[in-house]
């Protein structure tokens, strides 16, 4: 097997890497470049400017002139800022302790209202040097531009989307459901849907989309149908999603949803989906443990197929564990660190059939390994190793992993992606190998492990946490006017790219995407780079001819398409604009040897380059290409076609 | 300090551990680091200072951090550093950055060593360069130092632009040769 990066002893390869490391320092030796500046007094000015403030500010209302905040310090605010703050931190201890009594009193008066978030703890708990008293609390005006964000805490019940209740300018009060199915349950409900929707916002926020408008109740129950699989059944007094999961036979085709989900790509045995099916619809409907019933069926041999261990193994891995573990069957991913190849057959073996053989792998380099069954706790989210007696045998080992997943956060974080899945067609943290994913942003993360804790805190219970997802503002967003109009037939790029970015981020619905054959998607694409139209089939409805102009404005199309049917291609190609941006700066680009590219493409999508498919790529690159970058384009979009031909 | 100095320190024996540092020590002792790690991995200057003190930001409000030791904070703030850099490429905000990969620290390993700060790579970069050739040296000088075109540089050496690009990328091997083999002598003093 050939290793696609350099060996960085082997004098005679000089990287891309490696050159622009030594360029960095020549310029810095040469003092061309400035040397590292001191950024000292401006970190530790925003430090302190930051955690009196929200974390996200209502400072900017207008997205459009929204600067970095280290930006915005860089142009001399920073000093200003220190400077009042020692004045108005010298003030309050006066006022304070002239104040004491009527100071606590104010409080907790304003404690019991609706406050933006002020950070008192973690930053200060963090920090060992002793803290500034705080000094002013702000509390957010009325009417606000933006939503408000409850304390965390205060229970926030919402039926409709954030923009129609703060829009009045009303406050928003807690208030308690009382349906016969569970007081206790709603509110708990209301408090973690509070915060998850907080969380997405957030994030929202900081990439800077506008979430899509809302759309009707009627609209839900159609979309949580679609998506889930059964349509609220309402009766008086119920809320859309108390109506959905109410009976076994409403909870079977999203415990089928989520068996598909979890054993995605993992040989099973015959009829065990039929029977984890059955299992997994009891277990939602009841409110039981499904954590349990993940370790009892990963401890049952009899529901896999044990041929293709690593396959069996890495199935599991990346759906229960959300494992980023493809690379590491050949090397250590270079994705994420967490992934070795030899934690990967270590895994792997452990689901080796018991008579066979031991388990080989090759090392980059072309060594020959045995695999030792073993359970890799960096997988698991144990960052200290286990302190229970070593286990030997294979069976004990994998009967211990099965027990780790008991409880685990970890699985509890890959099932909130599953049901994400679900409900939105993408992980809601996608793994970092994904060219095409969503930005990552600290709020995502966040959003992410409030969905985790509460399934973690509602003990594994699918049905409490389907139901936070079907209720969250996310699911409750129509598509964005761009898409929904048409318009993007005749918009630019730019444009393009903003509006499928709110698709990417779950601000707004996807589009119900046409799927192709890849024979269509090669003609596809290929009529668009200028490529003559390739030979298709009798049936074939792809566009032979390329449309004039490549910003698609003032286009003409030929007499044999239809002037009002959406044309397929014309979807898909606006969707290739979007995602070539994100696939220019993938790990599909660190990888210099072509062959070697093309290679990992096809791996990327679980795919075996053949002698058909070897053509592909050869086929995709434009003539207009510019020499040096026409086989990194070509591979981009075998990628790309690949993927969306699936 | 070692775990037999520190009563409080409960680590294995012989297992080292750095006194915890205060926000504006952390800074002072790594921000060197991870502001040329940046420009390692193709960042502008200006690019390099937001996103270093952004790194530092998230990690000094985190409020799981805990400060290991030198080398291991050292990993974790370029390890954030580079996620924030993906990020922002990801958002396509930033379109003349050239981005380079560092998939396991490697690029900062190879150069840098266990030097958190990086000095040692620049001043071994200092050496490195009086052992090369006069010519390369004024080659390297123009370039990087003058910004002088390969044409200027190949009429100043008096050679075709071609053998000018080859001068310089053969000095280019030559230091890096030189830089890691001193880089592997500091590491190797270290143990």
């Amino acid at each position: 097997m050939n290793s696609h990066q350099p060996n960085s002893n082997d004098s005679s390869t000089f990287s891309e890497a490696d050159e622009r490391a030594i360029d960095a320092l020549i310029y810095e030796v040469n003092k061309l470049a400035p040397s590292p500046p001191d950024l000292s007094a401006v970190i530790l000015s925003e430090l302190a400017r930051k955690r009196w403030e929200r974390p996200n500010s209502a400072s900017s209302s207008d997205k459009n002139s929204r600067r970095s905040s280290v930006a915005a310090t860089k142009r001399g605010r920073s000093w200003f800022a220190v400077a009042a703050g020692v004045l108005a931190l010298a003030a309050s201890i006066f006022l304070i302790l002239s104040r004491w009594d009527n100071f606590v009193i104010d409080l907790t008066n304003i404690a019991e209202n609706v406050l933006p978030e002020v950070s008192l703890g973690p930053e200060l708990a963090a920090d060992k040097s002793p803290a500034p008293a705080p000094t002013v609390i702000a509390v957010a005006p009325p009417g606000p531009a933006k939503p408000m964000t409850p304390r965390e805490g205060v229970p926030l019940v919402r039926n409709k989307p954030m923009d129609a209740t703060v829009a009045s300018g009303e406050p928003v009060v807690a208030s308690t459901e009382t349906t016969p199915s569970g007081e206790k349950l709603n509110a708990t409900h209301a408090q973690t849907l509070a915060k998850f929707n907080a969380e997405i916002e957030s994030y929202w926020d900081r990439v800077g989309v506008v979430a899509a408008a809302p759309i009707s109740d009627a609209e839900l129950a159609d979309r949580i149908e679609d998506r889930f699989g059964a349509r609220p059944a309402l009766s008086t007094g119920e809320t859309l999603v108390q109506a959905t999961l109410v009976s076994a036979a409403a909870c079977e085709p999203l415990a089928t949803r989520l068996v598909n989900q979890l054993f995605r790509g993992v040989p099973l045995a015959p009829e065990s989906q039929e029977r984890m099916i059955a299992e997994a619809t009891a277990v939602i409907v009841q409110g039981n443990r499904f954590d349990e019933l993940i370790s009892r069926w990963v401890a049952d041999d009899s529901l896999f197929n044990h041929d293709r261990p690593e396959q069996l193994s890495e199935g599991l891995a990346t759906n229960l564990l959300d494992a980023d573990a493809a690379c590491a069957r050949c090397h250590d991913s270079p994705v994420d660190g967490r992934f070795g190849q030899e934690d990967y057959w270590s895994i792997a073996s452990l689901f080796a059939p018991a008579d066979r053989p031991a388990l080989f792998y090759e090392l980059a380099d072309g060594r020959q390994r045995v695999a030792e069954p073993g359970i890799p706790s960096r997988w698991l989210g144990n960052v200290t190793p286990s302190q229970e007696a070593p286990i030997d045998s294979q069976a004990g080992q994998k009967e211990q992993l099965a027990k780790q997943l008991v409880g685990n956060r970890v699985l509890a974080g890959a099932l909130a992606n599953r049901i994400w899945e679900i409900g939105f067609g993408a992980p809601l943290i996608s793994r970092a190998s994904d060219p095409i994913a969503p930005p990552r942003d600290d709020t995502l993360k966040q959003s992410h492990a409030a969905l985790t804790d509460a399934i973690v805190n509602s003990n594994f219970d699918m049905r409490f946490v389907v139901r936070l997802v079907m209720a969250s503002d996310a699911m409750q967003r129509g598509q964005s006017e761009l898409f929904a109009s048409g318009r993007w037939r005749v918009a630019n790029e730019e444009t393009i790219l903003r509006d499928s970015l709110a698709h990417r981020t779950f601000a707004a619905a996807p589009i119900k995407q046409p799927r192709m054959g890849r024979d269509q998607l090669l003609a596809m694409m290929g009529s668009r780079i200028g490529l003559p139209p390739r030979a298709l089939g009798d049936s074939d409805t792809v566009l032979a001819q390329p449309s004039i102009g490549g910003d698609h404005s003032g286009s003409s199309t030929p007499d044999t398409v239809v002037p009002d049917k959406p044309r397929d291609d014309e979807y898909l190609w606006a969707s290739w604009v979007a995602d070539r941006k994100l696939l220019e700066n993938s790990w599909l680009h660190w990888i210099k040897d072509p062959e070697e590219q093309k290679r990992h493409a096809f791996y990327a999508v679980n795919m075996s380059p053949g002698s058909h498919e070897d053509d592909f790529a050869s086929q995709l690159v434009s003539p207009s290409d510019d020499e040096v970058v026409a086989t990194r384009n070509a591979n981009d979009r075998l990628y790309w076609v690949l993927r969306k031909s699936l | 300090m070692t775990s037999t100095d520190d009563p409080a320190n409960d680590r294995p024996e012989g297992i080292r551990v750095d006194r915890e540092k205060s926000p504006e020590e952390l800074i002072r002792a790594h921000q060197a680091g991870v502001w040329r790690y940046l420009r390692m991995l193709g960042c502008d200057a200006s690019l390099a200072d937001d996103i270093t003190q952004e790194t530092f930001l998230k990690v000094l409000r985190h409020d799981r951090f805990t400060q290991h030791s030198d080398i291991a904070t050292a990993a974790y703030l370029r390890r954030t550093a580079h996620n924030l850099l993906v990020s922002l490429h990801r958002k396509g905000g930033r379109k003349k950055t050239v981005f380079t990969s560092d998939p396991l620290d490697e690029i900062w390993d190879r150069w840098a060593g266990k030097d958190i700060s990086g000095d040692k790579a620049i001043d071994s970069l200092r050496e490195c360069m009086q052992a090369l050739s006069a010519r390369a040296q004024l080659a390297l000088k123009m370039r990087f130092g003058d910004e002088a075109s390969r044409l200027s540089i190949a009429e100043a050496l008096d050679i075709t632009e071609h053998g000018a690009r080859n001068l310089m990328q053969r000095a280019k091997q030559q230091l890096k040769d030189c830089v890691h083999e001193k880089i592997s002598e500091q590491n190797a003093d270290c143990k």
